[in-house]
């Protein structure tokens, strides 16, 4: 009896982390092995055509003296926040109409946003560029207008064309935590700001928009890690100028052959993003914008 | 007194089924109003339309002589205390209590004084910059009192606002709710399904029945003299007694209550023979005896149960010819033992002028 009395308390302090051994497992086989490859790969050195087991600080010295990666770098970021931007103003009036539907229509309505999910991410963006292209449909119709002589090429292939897709494929992403924080809004609180004196844009700007920031933020967070190291808009509508930096990545791992480089500059990306979420993170509480939306 | 507040002929109907149907009634300048009535009754509704959240299908609601239809929530000088509080989250309290005086464009100096002088009256001095997650319930409530008052509304809506409140704080708020309209002298229209809560607080209360008033009138008044059945009936606790009047003697009314059995009842009025009557009396005016030998005109029966309520006890008598009777002793006879216990035969009886009888009319 002794005895297992005094085990049990042993055996209380062992079984959480039993528990949590499943959990444990799937993180370290599917993260921390991958990015403690990616790290310890960073310092070695690229040989020709290979990689020799050599350790070096050689890739962080390239990285940081050759512009193109920074720049690169600096690039994503600016076209993540933008097309975060435009997906965030394009996203909230929706959710807003959405969220002031009855609750079978409501339904209906999401069930319209998820629908594009259905096919291929890669098919979708492809889709653009029959419409913007010199031959595409907006094109055509303007010079059917008579409103332009000759096509314009302004449509396709620049960072424009990349923000808009990325717009285009990530909406739902915004749509769905705005139109959640919109939903759980007490109505209360907007008759109660009529009340005391409020139109309905004060409503909106004073009560609702406040309110709905955490879903808002939820959004954008997600829409930036994914426009931020997006590979397949820029690859497809982005053209020359539009390329982002993980457009490179694959190069330096296959044509490059220098999969070092190709490590270091993945955990640029990587870096950079988290350092973004940490930034909103302590300014707004990453539990208010992951749990509370 | 003159009337602040108008209601004429107010009718409001939700698709085809009518939830206010023409309503008029005065409301005088700083009184406390209640409206009460079962849930459905249409005082949400009513009082919704006097905030402006909700049009009425006709009639008119007057403020002051000028007709308040079709100007939104935000426009009018009437504000409103909500059930549930819905305070600001995202604000402290005082920029809750400050947020009509910011849509009003006052001055950022007296805005400050005014929420200090209203959280004083309502008793939460210095709560300025909490947060309203910290604050108990009742402390909530007070708030939102707050939000209201420091507008200097012309007519303050109250809408359940002690509903979700446990029954001590309550108590204490209700008398607070008092002490407040009297200082700030401003007119109080409460709606609440609590008929106590409404004769603790109001100086006039409306009681509401499918869309109707069935008496606008003192508290006391509504209490004692009740005009309707339906009044008498939701209105504190009584007896009912329904049936025909077979004999109309002076001072008493023999009533059949069915299956051959009539039980003598001491009235003030009656009504001719043959004639259909509900007869109510409240509990407390009912006395208990316990049984002479000759007594033959009282009502007899023998005590089924005693329920104590701490202030009070509550004994329910099984009529030998008829209904059960309620009968309210207070806590001292209960413990002078001048109450008859369970079993007992009992005589049953009360002063002429406790029965309220009203004709049935087929309706």
């Amino acid at each position: 009896m002794k005895g297992l009395a005094a085990s049990s308390p042993t055996m209380a302090r062992l079984m959480p982390p039993l528990k949590l051994l499943p959990g444990l497992l799937f993180l370290v086989v599917f993260l921390v092995v991958p990015l403690g490859l990616l790290l310890i790969m960073s310092f070695w050195r690229a040989s020709y055509g290979g990689v020799e087991i050599q350790w070096t600080l050689a890739n962080y010295e390239r990285l940081f003296s050759r512009p193109i990666y920074l720049q690169l770098m600096l690039k994503s970021t600016r076209i993540a926040f933008t097309a975060t931007a435009l997906t965030i103003l394009v996203a909230y009036p929706f959710a807003y109409w959405v969220a002031g539907k009855p609750p079978r229509r409501r339904a209906q309505l999401v069930f319209l946003v998820l629908i594009p999910f259905w096919t291929s991410f890669v098919v979708r963006t492809f889709a653009w560029i029959p419409l913007l292209g010199n031959n595409g449909v907006i094109n055509y119709l303007l010079l059917k207008l008579g409103l332009i002589a000759q096509p314009l090429d302004i449509f396709l292939f620049n960072e424009f064309t990349v923000q808009l897709g990325l717009l285009y494929v990530y909406l739902p992403y915004a749509i769905l935590p705005i139109l959640l924080s919109l939903e759980r809004l007490d109505r209360n609180l907007l008759y109660v700001a009529a009340d005391l004196g409020a139109g309905p844009l004060q409503q909106l700007w004073r009560i609702t928009l406040p309110l709905s920031l955490p879903g808002i933020l939820s959004g954008a967070i997600l829409v930036f890690i994914l426009s931020i190291s997006a590979y397949v808009t820029p690859a497809l509508l982005g053209g020359a100028s539009g390329v982002m930096i993980a457009n490179v990545i694959p190069d330096l791992f296959g044509v490059g052959m220098n999969w070092p480089l190709g490590a270091t500059v993945s955990l640029l990306l990587i870096v950079v993003t988290i350092a973004w979420i940490c930034l909103v993170g302590l300014r707004i509480g990453l539990y208010r914008i992951f749990v509370e939306a | 007194m003159t009337a602040i507040l108008e209601i004429a002929d107010l009718t409001r109907s939700f698709g085809s089924i009518p939830a206010v149907r023409g309503v008029s009634f005065d409301v005088r300048r700083g009184e406390f109003l209640c409206i009460i009535g079962p849930s459905g009754c249409g005082k949400t509704t009513l009082l919704r339309m006097i905030a402006g959240f909700m049009q009425p299908t006709s009639g008119d609601i007057r403020l002051d002589g000028v007709s308040l239809v079709g100007e939104p929530a935000y426009r009018r000088p009437i504000n409103m205390v909500f059930q549930n509080y819905a305070l600001f989250p995202h604000m402290t309290v005082g920029q809750n209590v400050g947020f009509g005086m910011e849509m009003r464009k006052v001055a950022a100096e007296e805005r400050r004084a005014r929420i200090r002088k209203t959280l004083e009256i309502v008793e939460l001095a210095g709560f300025e910059g909490r947060g309203v997650s910290e604050l108990s319930g009742g402390q909530q409530q007070r708030v939102a009192l707050a939000r209201a008052l420091v507008l200097k509304p012309r007519v303050l809506l109250l809408d359940e606002p002690l509903g979700a409140l446990d029954q001590k704080v309550r108590r204490r708020m209700q008398v607070e709710l008092k002490r407040i309209h009297r200082e700030v002298g401003i007119t109080f229209i409460h709606v609440t399904h609590d008929q106590e809560e409404a004769l603790a607080m109001a100086d006039r209360i409306a009681v509401m029945s499918d869309g109707r008033i069935e008496q606008l009138a003192d508290s006391l008044e509504v209490y004692t003299r009740p005009t309707t059945p339906f009044v008498a009936g939701f209105v504190g606790e009584a007896n009912r007694f329904a049936g025909t009047v077979s004999v109309g003697a002076t001072g008493t009314l023999a009533l059949e209550v069915g299956r051959g059995r009539s039980i003598c009842i001491p009235v003030t009025t009656g009504g001719g023979a043959g004639k259909r009557v509900e007869v109510f009396v409240r509990p407390e005016r009912v006395r208990l005896a316990p049984i002479d030998a000759g007594d033959t005109t009282a009502l007899e029966g023998t005590v089924r149960d005693i329920v104590f309520l701490g202030e009070s006890a509550r004994c329910y008598i099984q009529l030998d010819d008829g209904p059960e009777v309620m009968a309210t002793t207070s806590a001292e006879e209960m413990t002078r033992g001048s109450i008859p216990p369970v079993g007992a035969r009992v005589r049953v009886g009360w002063p002429a002028d406790a029965s309220v009888v009203f004709p049935v009319t087929d309706r």
